[in-house]
């Protein structure tokens, strides 16, 4: 269920791997802020074409669309919802049986809000699929992220698998004394409830636990501190951070002029 | 008599191409109290998860109680086999303990006076009953395992499967869990996982040795701590009265209990004499 929405790292052997972090990151965030300044979803599903390229040449293209693919249902309502009590709307598209109408602007409406989400999750999973945390807060720290930011942007990006391996142990353990997890969606919600508690105990003692086994290894000393994971700002990474922001400057013109 | 369990040539695999079992035939019967040993990744915890469905063969089959299990839930199973999780932190979630042990049986349906005596008998039996007001984390972990394993006798399942319930305990931990298994084996089955050899040797009346996925002895314990080129290849130890007895002259080799070994020393004695 949930669980195949979370998505982690996938180490692959392809040139986006191996960029740095940094540079991803940079696009992602370049990607994430066009898909506002863009005007319309037109512009904005333009935008959604590079990620076949770059996506194939990851090797997650497919990876990258599985987790949108559950959350189609999500897209259908939207539609739907804006399509028919669009708040603004003033342009009739046809009249529909019980009394209701749509709206022509509240589909337009939903399409830039539809496309905007679904660039953003895009863009984002493929950011998450080929950057290794452990890359990523190395790459970071050079450019200034403080010590305690990146360990806890570090934890919380390797929280994901774990809480999905626990949340499995746990389930396991009560379908063992007799829960029953098949059946209607009220029934699946309720018998997912008694796994709330261990898993949030669970956690919680993680996390004493781990900030004690930090101190003990000096976490808070003030001495300069080097990394394990090893990251270097290439000068193709240079040349890709450069293109990707005089790509999106060309684009914003563009879609302003146009 | 049909077995509890029979596993027929299963093989399973959680990762493509590679076998955790490999080809395993196991029967249980009515009666039983096998112990499963073997180092840790051997394939332990895989196989008995198969018994009561949590895992499923990716070849051969597992029959219980003389039906398939492939069309059955974790959920219907647990009437039969109840399987105690190594890690008690994993299912206990309620703020008392009797609530917690009431959690199991509840689920099959249990209500009223029925529940209430399952409950309290399956604490009687682990010695919680004073305890059972408490909340489960205040507990120690070795209580915990003692919650764990209630909360699945109070379910009633022929089969009792337990992962690792003497790993961490102290002294009079183990001495707990082995009178335990001695009651328990009056009124059920029982599947134990444990490294404890002392503990398995006396209370085992059938021992499994698991390696890499295989299991290459199955039968009396007697027979089992005699064989040594199996255990040097499992990496198991004979219990300390029996590699005691073996490094003695005279001595029988499969010596299992102090009793045993003080009856073979009188023997040796009065031959002396
Ligand atoms: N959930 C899992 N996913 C992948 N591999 C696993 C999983 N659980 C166990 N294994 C692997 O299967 C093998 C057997 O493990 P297990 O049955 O837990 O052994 P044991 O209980 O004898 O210690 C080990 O090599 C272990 O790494
Ligand atoms: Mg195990």
């Amino acid at each position: 269920m949930a669980s195949n929405i979370l998505l982690s790292y996938v180490h692959k052997d392809s040139y986006f791997h191996k960029i740095d972090p940094s540079t991803k990151l940079l696009i992602t965030v370049l990607v994430i802020l066009l898909t506002f300044i863009l005007k319309n979803y037109i512009h904005i599903m333009i935008l959604l074409l590079f990620i076949f390229p770059i996506g194939i040449k990851s090797k997650v293209l497919r990876m990258v669309f599985r987790p949108v693919s559950q959350l189609f249902l999500i897209f259908i309502l939207l539609f739907i919802i804006q399509g028919l009590f669009y708040p603004l709307a003033t342009d009739k598209l046809m009249d529909l049986p019980f009394g209701f109408t749509l709206w022509k602007d509240g589909l337009i409406n939903a399409a830039n809000v539809g496309s905007r989400l679904l660039v953003m999750m895009v863009f984002g999973f493929w950011f998450v699929l080929t950057t290794h945390p452990g890359d990523l807060v190395s790459s970071l720290r050079k450019i200034g992220l403080p010590n305690a930011l990146g360990y806890i942007m570090i934890t919380t990006l390797q929280m994901i698998p774990r809480i999905q391996s626990q949340m499995k142990t746990i389930i396991d353990a009560q379908k063992s004394r007799g829960l029953e997890t098949t059946g209607n969606l009220i029934k699946k919600f309720k018998s997912y409830l008694p796994l709330l508690g261990p898993l949030f105990m669970g956690s919680v003692q993680q996390a004493v636990e781990k900030s004690m086994a930090l101190e003990a290894r000096a976490f808070s000393s003030d001495c300069p501190k080097t990394n394990y994971r090893k990251t270097t700002i290439h000068l193709k990474d240079k040349i890709i951070m450069i293109c990707a922001v005089a790509l999106s400057i060309i684009g914003v013109i563009l879609s302003w002029t146009l | 008599m049909t077995p509890i369990i029979s596993a027929k040539k299963i093989c399973f695999e959680y990762f493509k191409g590679i076998k955790v079992l490999k080809n395993i035939n196991f029967e249980i019967n009515k009666g039983e109290v096998v112990a499963i040993i073997g180092q840790n990744g051997s394939g332990k915890t895989t196989l008995v998860k198969h018994f009561n469905g949590l895992l499923s063969p990716t070849k051969g089959e597992i029959i219980v109680k003389g039906e398939p299990t492939l069309n059955k839930t974790v959920a219907q199973l647990s009437r039969i086999s109840g399987y105690v999780f190594q890690n008690p932190d994993d299912q206990i979630f309620n703020s008392v303990v009797e609530k917690e042990v009431a959690f199991g049986p509840s689920n099959i349906g249990l209500k009223g006076k029925e529940l209430k005596d399952r409950v309290n008998n399956a604490l009687n039996l682990v010695g919680l009953f004073e305890k059972r007001k408490m909340h489960p984390l205040d507990l120690d972990l070795n209580q915990k395992k003692l919650v764990a394993i209630a909360s699945m006798i109070a379910m009633k399942p022929d089969l009792l499967m337990l992962d690792e319930p003497t790993t961490g305990q102290d002294h009079a931990g183990l001495i707990r869990v082995e009178n335990l298994i001695n009651e328990l084996r009056k009124d059920y089955t029982v599947i134990i996982i444990s490294h404890d050899m002392n503990l398995v040797s006396r209370v085992a009346s059938r021992i499994v040795m698991m390696c890499e996925g295989e299991i290459l002895f199955d039968g009396e314990p007697k027979k089992a701590f005699t064989k040594n080129a199996l255990l040097k290849k499992t990496y198991l130890k004979p219990p300390v009265i029996t590699e005691l007895a073996q490094s003695l002259k005279g001595f029988k080799k499969d010596i299992l209990t102090v009793d045993e070994f003080m009856e073979d020393l009188m023997r040796i004695k009065k031959k002396k004499k």
